[in-house]
């Protein structure tokens, strides 16, 4: 009588999709993600506590630019580059932009190519990806100082309202921390990935488990969400 | 956009073979490079779109439509295709995705207390303009001198304006002749006297100020400039000292420090004292 029903749920369980697969997955009373694994459901709820932070300190900046009745200095012409004589406005931020969604499409390539299991051309991907990452933070320290040497300070600049500064300083730099500490670990799972760690099982150094080429996906997402704070931060900070 | 459509169609074609054949792989996300390289490239399109915005000048409604479009369909390209969102379960997708929703709720009711504050700021303290500038004043008990055409500026209205800023003037004699606030007197190092100078001249009514305070040491010669509406340090560094010493405009600041609490926070009338550039 038992029998038929203990095959089925041993079998990979078909599990239904759209909205009776939601309501199925999260009353199941077992884990709600059935096909992502604990890493990928981690990591995700790692970049939405980050998007409430980013969200917070952009949230404030709206809220100090809406109620100041100074006027905000102009982006446009704060961020200009002068370049044989010729002003170009915000040219260095998009260099910047271009910059870090190239880092994410090659990225994205690394991921397909570790599921793929081709260890040289992932860790080729990932250390481009770094190099990528590394000279947006370059351009972002060029930035600073230029700005500084300008004398925009975090309580006061020469264009206008004082919180300019304290929200420019606070948002590119809390995002270029999150571009470091990503060139950081991409250099970590890349020499990994180049050693073969994924294929012979060897453990990691800090939790001493052994790693799959699905970490290269979670380093993946990790990177595409600062990018994809950037995009938010050229529009709302840097275009508005 | 005709185009950009045709090309999700496809995708979400694309999608659905890809889930037919997720089932059976057991080994994470596998697409086509292909796919990657067209989002890349949409990518590039996307943010070169929103860069000509800037680059064009577009202002008003229309610019903001536009930024607001091209960074959400960017940023919806990257989650749903470089993170693979949009082959993840509804439970994960549902999960992560809708808390955000929460910051709309947060953005609207930032939006509408800060709308608050500034009107609440705008009525109370003024906009900058020489008319709202008068209202934030002190009141002056004498009752005469606060008003544009008043002929005399009272000697003690002169003497609260130096003890406002902190200024040690001993024994001033100060005589006034017309709108003319003309001060004699000791002022016991050059740095006060020239300090004391753009106090009196901020003392409203006086439009010219005659310095003759003999002072202890002779100290370069400074010259005065009157604020006009939209000046900002910047601007008055580089007229002053000539193109590119914008960056001095904090000598100007340091040498108005009685009268500026900041840098950004300037108001028409006001008389700044422009400092020589030594050297």
């Amino acid at each position: 009588m038992t029998e038929p029903a203990l095959t089925d749920t041993l079998e990979a369980p078909a599990h239904p999709g759209g909205w009776q697969g939601f309501a199925a997955d999260w009353s199941s009373d077992q884990r709600a993600f059935k096909t992502a694994t604990w890493g990928k459901a981690m990591i995700w709820i790692f970049l939405l506590s980050d998007t409430f932070i980013f969200s917070c300190f952009l949230l404030s900046y709206m809220t100090v630019r809406m109620s100041t009745t100074v006027p905000w200095p102009n982006p446009s012409k704060v961020f200009s580059l002068t370049i044989a004589g010729k002003e170009t406005p915000l040219l260095l931020i998009a260099i910047m932009t271009f910059i870090l969604i190239s880092s994410s499409g090659t990225m994205a390539m690394a991921v397909n190519f570790g599921y793929r299991r081709d260890r040289a051309t992932t860790t080729a991907l990932m250390l481009a990806t770094a190099a990528f990452g590394a000279s947006f933070v370059g351009m972002q320290a060029f930035e600073w100082t230029k700005l500084i040497l300008e004398g925009v300070r975090p309580w006061g600049n020469p264009w206008g309202a004082a919180q300019f500064g304290s929200c420019f300083f606070l948002i590119t730099g809390f995002h270029g921390t999150h571009v470091t500490i990503g060139v950081i670990f991409l250099l970590i799972i890349a020499r990994k990935v180049w050693r073969g760690d994924f294929e012979s099982g060897r453990r990691g150094f800090f939790t001493s488990r052994k790693g799959r080429y699905e970490i290269v996906e979670t380093m993946g997402l990790y990177w595409h969400f600062v990018d994809l704070v950037w995009v938010f931060i050229f529009a709302l900070f840097y275009l508005w | 956009m005709a185009h950009l459509s045709s090309v999700s169609g496809k995708n979400v074609a694309h999608l659905s073979s890809v889930r037919r054949k997720n089932m059976a792989h057991e080994e994470g996300q596998q697409h086509p490079i292909k796919l990657y390289l067209v989002i890349w490239g949409w990518l590039f399109v996307l943010s070169t779109c929103s860069y000509l915005v800037d680059f064009f000048g577009i202002h008003g409604y229309l610019r903001w439509s536009l930024i607001l479009l091209f960074m959400i369909v960017k940023a919806g390209l990257i989650v749903a295709i470089f993170m693979h969102m949009a082959w993840e379960r509804l439970a994960l997708m549902y999960a992560i995705l809708v808390p955000p929703g929460a910051v709309l709720l947060f953005v609207a009711i930032m939006a509408f207390e800060s709308d608050y504050t500034h009107v609440t700021r705008v009525l109370f303290f003024g906009t900058g303009e020489p008319s709202a500038q008068a209202a934030t004043h002190e009141p002056q008990t004498s009752g005469s001198g606060t008003g544009i055409g008043t002929a005399t500026t009272p000697p003690d209205q002169l003497m609260k304006e130096a003890k406002k800023h902190s200024l040690d003037v001993s024994k001033p004699e100060v005589a006034s002749e017309g709108r003319n606030a003309a001060r004699s007197g000791s002022a016991s190092a050059p740095k006060e006297s020239e300090k004391t100078a753009p106090a009196s001249g901020n003392a409203s009514g006086a439009a010219t100020v005659h310095n003759d305070i003999a002072a202890a040491a002779k100290a370069p010669e400074s010259k005065f400039y009157t604020l006009k509406p939209g000046d900002t340090l910047w601007k008055i560094a580089e007229a002053e000292y000539g193109p590119g010493h914008g960056g001095k405009y904090h000598l100007i600041f340091e040498a108005n420090k009685a009268l500026l609490s900041n840098p950004g926070k300037l108001s028409p009338g006001q008389v700044l004292r422009i400092p020589r550039l030594s050297g």
